[in-house]
């Protein structure tokens, strides 16, 4: 009973860190309708920005923080040069290209940093103890991080003229261009949100792992897992989704070897497409004419 | 540097038998699938496992094929309740899924480690100076076969069939054809094609590891397939020359390009397969966009 | 018991969302007419069509065709005993010429097997020459022969709509269920259909015809069945059907 519960406290880790790279994929989904595969790749360029920028001197949130905004302006200048080219082309064509862009990042980094895992310089920290479960101070960063990301990421699409602007495209582009909304503007913002997401995970994530290469393919499944089983689309599916797939694979460690994890993400994944495609908190997309 | 030009034959060939498997599923039919290698690992196991098992090579090379083929069964089940972008994911995690079994049951294949030594088809039948030619003349002789049936399948009646699935399944349907059955016949005979790929490939090498089907071989083979366009036999094998060429005719540039390490060449390698992948999408776009079902 | 028309429908109804698009809809169609399906808008006419071809799954009812219960067959099974449809919105295969549109829909062969196509290619290629007579002669006289082998793709409008026309001839069906075959379609075009329709239900094809234009239908259909938010409110001689009260007023007191 304490095991399950300790795991669960790793899977709320987890689900911290799997919410930001599938709010980013449904972000776009939801106003673009392609699934972008190169996410999780943002994710591993995040890394190693953070952990460059500290090598460098920078103190580490700024590091993290730069990683943010550095993935952002890097997610926009690929939707704006290469993803806006094929956007009307159906979810096909940039769905495809979001591949190619996910080997060209992948292998420009290990160009540049080769396969060597890398890291945060950082001091090692003891666990802390609540309520007779052990969580790492660093751990205790990522879930605090990232749900004031998640925090402001919602109120800023709740409250602000560019969210609401954000949700009136995704529900109906027409409407909202006929009430003057500027599409390609909006497209813009929420990629850049995609790349702060993605960037922050990234440098959330080194904060508990050694950062190489292939972490962003690793994170590829359980991402897109999250997303659709929360609904593509759906940002409160997505933190919901993330939860489960964080329990799920973590506790899946008690009785599979850990390197199973990502067959887990990859059987909810499949069981949620065949079950209910429309996700747990998506909208059912009419079907028929 | 006839030892490198043979085997530059050999891995395209191999390559290009896969390439018309994903060409018969994605450019004649429309199916999406990311998957392909997925197909070739289950090959490649079944042919490893039989040969050392003491199986001969005109039983356990047609069982690969066979394994892969009847496996795919799996995906063809679920692709009418999929929409293309969601195929995609699945096709594509299915594969990650079996790289990952690989890799855990250590009792199926060895697991990380994998297993070498595997037995070679015509070994000791042709003199050993002439095996690495003797293989490569393998490989040509199943891609010429591959590419002999599927032509004739495409140039029949059931090859229009298919078409007709690409272009708008509902149509086929309605006049009496089963779009389920016409998928689960392309779909099957692709996958049977990168089980003979994968078998071929693994023999070849002598071992055998689940780090050889990771998710970029199915990319290779779909950038083959994008390139030559979809549909065309000769292209599709072209297309597989090319990546194949980038792949592994470009090991020698190593010792004219001093600054530079095996990892970083490597990388420059699978950034140029991924710069090809997304200037097709640039240049293309409208021969991989499908017209939306009803 | 089963009904006595080539396609009888019986209590069929489909709901979307709360909307009865079709309501408990008995329809009868008999062997050898033109029939003729009318009804304003949203009367649920194109649903019926989708119900009784298999494209959409009633929630009630039974579908009757030649003496049997289809309503549990695929669409293809439905289209292999002879129930074949053409779309209101024309959906040719754009990028196969408009010779092949039609030989898509020839009756299976040999040739749509794996092992006969792979082992004995030139006998089926062979085979095809019967069924590539019949699509040049039904593209002959649809007034399509000039473009067989251009991409379907290719072809107007009209066209479009003449092929959908000669793709479900082709299929030889015993029941041709037609979707508004006028809609969209020039005059000179549209005497085209009604010749190429007259000409088929001479030689024994039965039809069912949803379509707007009142003139057409009446010189064309030998029965009329008018449906109305999802029923059937009359049926008759085109004569019976333009004097019923309830019909004008479906007519007149509806939305179209």
């Amino acid at each position: 009973m304490d095991l399950l519960a300790q795991y669960a406290l790793y899977g709320l880790v987890s689900a911290s860190i799997l919410a930001l790279p599938a709010s980013a994929l449904t972000l776009v989904y939801g106003l673009l309708h392609y699934p972008n595969f190169a996410i999780a790749e943002l994710v591993m360029v995040g890394a190693y920005v953070a952990v460059a920028l500290q090598v460098v001197g920078v103190p580490l949130p700024l590091a993290v923080g730069g990683a943010g905004l550095l993935v952002g302006a890097l997610a926009t200048g690929l939707d704006q040069g290469l993803f806006r080219r094929v956007r009307r082309y159906g979810p096909l064509p940039p769905l495809l290209m979001s591949i190619g862009v996910m080997f060209i990042l992948q292998n420009a980094v290990r160009f540049v940093a080769g396969n060597r895992m890398r890291a945060f310089d950082l001091p090692v920290l003891r666990p802390l103890e609540v309520l007779g479960l052990r969580i790492g101070p660093y751990q205790l960063v990522m879930v605090g991080v990232s749900v004031v990301l998640l925090v402001v990421g919602h109120l800023l699409l709740a409250r602000t003229r560019i969210g609401k602007a954000i949700r009136a495209t995704a529900d109906n582009p027409e409407v909202a261009l006929a009430s003057g909304i500027d599409a390609e503007r909006v497209a813009r913002i929420v990629w850049f949100a995609t790349g702060i997401l993605a960037g922050v995970a990234g440098g959330l994530l080194a904060l508990e792992t050694v950062v190489s290469p292939l972490m962003g393919w690793n994170l590829l499944l359980p991402v897109f897992a999250v997303a659709v089983l929360g609904g593509l689309g759906s940002l409160s599916g997505a933190l919901v989704g993330a939860l489960i797939v964080g329990l799920a694979q973590e506790w899946s460690t008690l009785l599979l070897p850990a390197t199973y994890k990502n067959l887990v993400a990859f059987v909810i994944l499949a069981a949620i497409l065949l079950w209910r495609p429309s996700g747990l908190l998506g909208r059912a997309r009419p079907s028929g004419r | 540097m006839l030892e490198y030009a043979i085997a530059i034959v050999t891995f395209t060939a191999i390559y290009a038998v896969v390439a018309l498997g994903l060409n018969l599923q994605w450019g004649e039919t429309g199916l999406v699938n990311l998957g392909q290698v997925g197909f070739m690992a289950i090959g490649a196991y079944t042919s490893a496992l039989l040969a050392l098992a003491g199986w001969p090579f005109w039983f356990a090379i047609p069982a690969a094929a066979a394994a892969a083929g009847a496996s795919s069964v799996l995906l063809v089940a679920v692709t009418p309740r999929l929409r293309e972008d969601y195929l995609a994911i699945v096709t594509l995690g299915f594969s990650e899924a079996i790289r990952l079994v690989l890799l855990n049951e250590a009792w199926i294949g060895g697991g990380a480690r994998g297993l070498v030594d595997l037995p070679q088809p015509l070994r000791g039948v042709v003199p050993d100076g002439a095996y690495t030619a003797a293989y490569a003349a393998l490989t040509v002789a199943a891609l010429a076969v591959t590419g002999w049936v599927f032509s004739r399948i495409t140039r029949a009646p059931i090859g229009r069939l298919l078409r007709a699935v690409r272009e708008d399944e509902v149509v086929p349907q309605a006049v009496g054809k089963s779009v389920l059955r016409l998928k689960a016949q392309a779909f099957v005979l692709g996958a049977a094609a990168a089980g003979l790929g994968g078998s071929l490939y693994v023999h070849y090498l002598r071992y055998i590891a689940p780090e050889m089907f990771t998710a970029q071989v199915s990319v290779f083979v779909l950038v083959a397939v994008l390139a030559a366009g979809g549909g065309s036999h000769a292209r599709t094998v072209l297309g597989a020359v090319v990546v194949a060429v980038i792949l592994e005719g470009t090991r020698f540039l190593k010792d004219y390009l001093p600054g530079i390490d095996g990892v970083q060449l490597a990388a420059l390698r699978l950034m140029v397969i991924g710069a090809a992948l997304v200037a097709l999408c640039l240049w293309r776009p409208e021969a991989m966009a499908r017209r939306e079902a009803p | 018991m089963s009904p006595s028309g080539l396609l009888s429908t019986r209590g069929l109804t489909r709901r979307f969302g709360g909307i009865r698009a079709v309501d408990g809809l008995d329809l009868d169609v008999e062997a050898g007419s033109i029939t003729g399906l009318i009804g304003p808008n949203g009367a649920g006419k194109s649903t019926a069509f989708h119900l009784v071809a298999g494209l959409l799954r009633p929630d009630a009812g039974e579908i009757w065709f030649d003496g049997r219960r289809i309503d549990g067959l695929p669409a293809h099974e439905r289209a292999r005993r002879g129930l074949v449809r053409s779309f209101q919105v024309p959906r040719e295969l754009a990028a196969l010429s408009v010779l092949d549109n039609l030989l898509v829909a020839a009756p299976a062969r040999r040739g749509e097997r794996l092992l006969p196509a792979i082992v004995s290619l030139g006998r089926v290629l062979a085979e095809e020459a019967p069924h590539r007579r019949r699509a040049e002669a039904i593209l002959e006289l649809t007034g399509l022969a000039s473009h067989a082998d251009a991409p379907a793709g290719r072809l107007s409008g009209g066209q479009k709509k003449l092929l959908e026309l000669a793709r479900t001839l082709m299929a030889g069906p015993r029941l041709a269920l037609l979707d508004e075959p006028g809609a969209g379609v020039n005059p000179a075009l549209m005497a085209r259909i009604v010749e190429t329709i007259r000409a088929r239900n001479q030689e024994g094809t039965t039809f069912l015809v949803i379509e707007h234009d009142m003139d057409l239908v009446m010189s064309l259909c030998h029965r009329v069945i008018v449906m109305a938010e999802g029923r059937v409110i009359a049926a008759g001689t085109p004569d019976e059907v333009q004097r019923d009260p309830l019909v004008l007023d479906a007519y007149l007191g509806g939305p179209a």
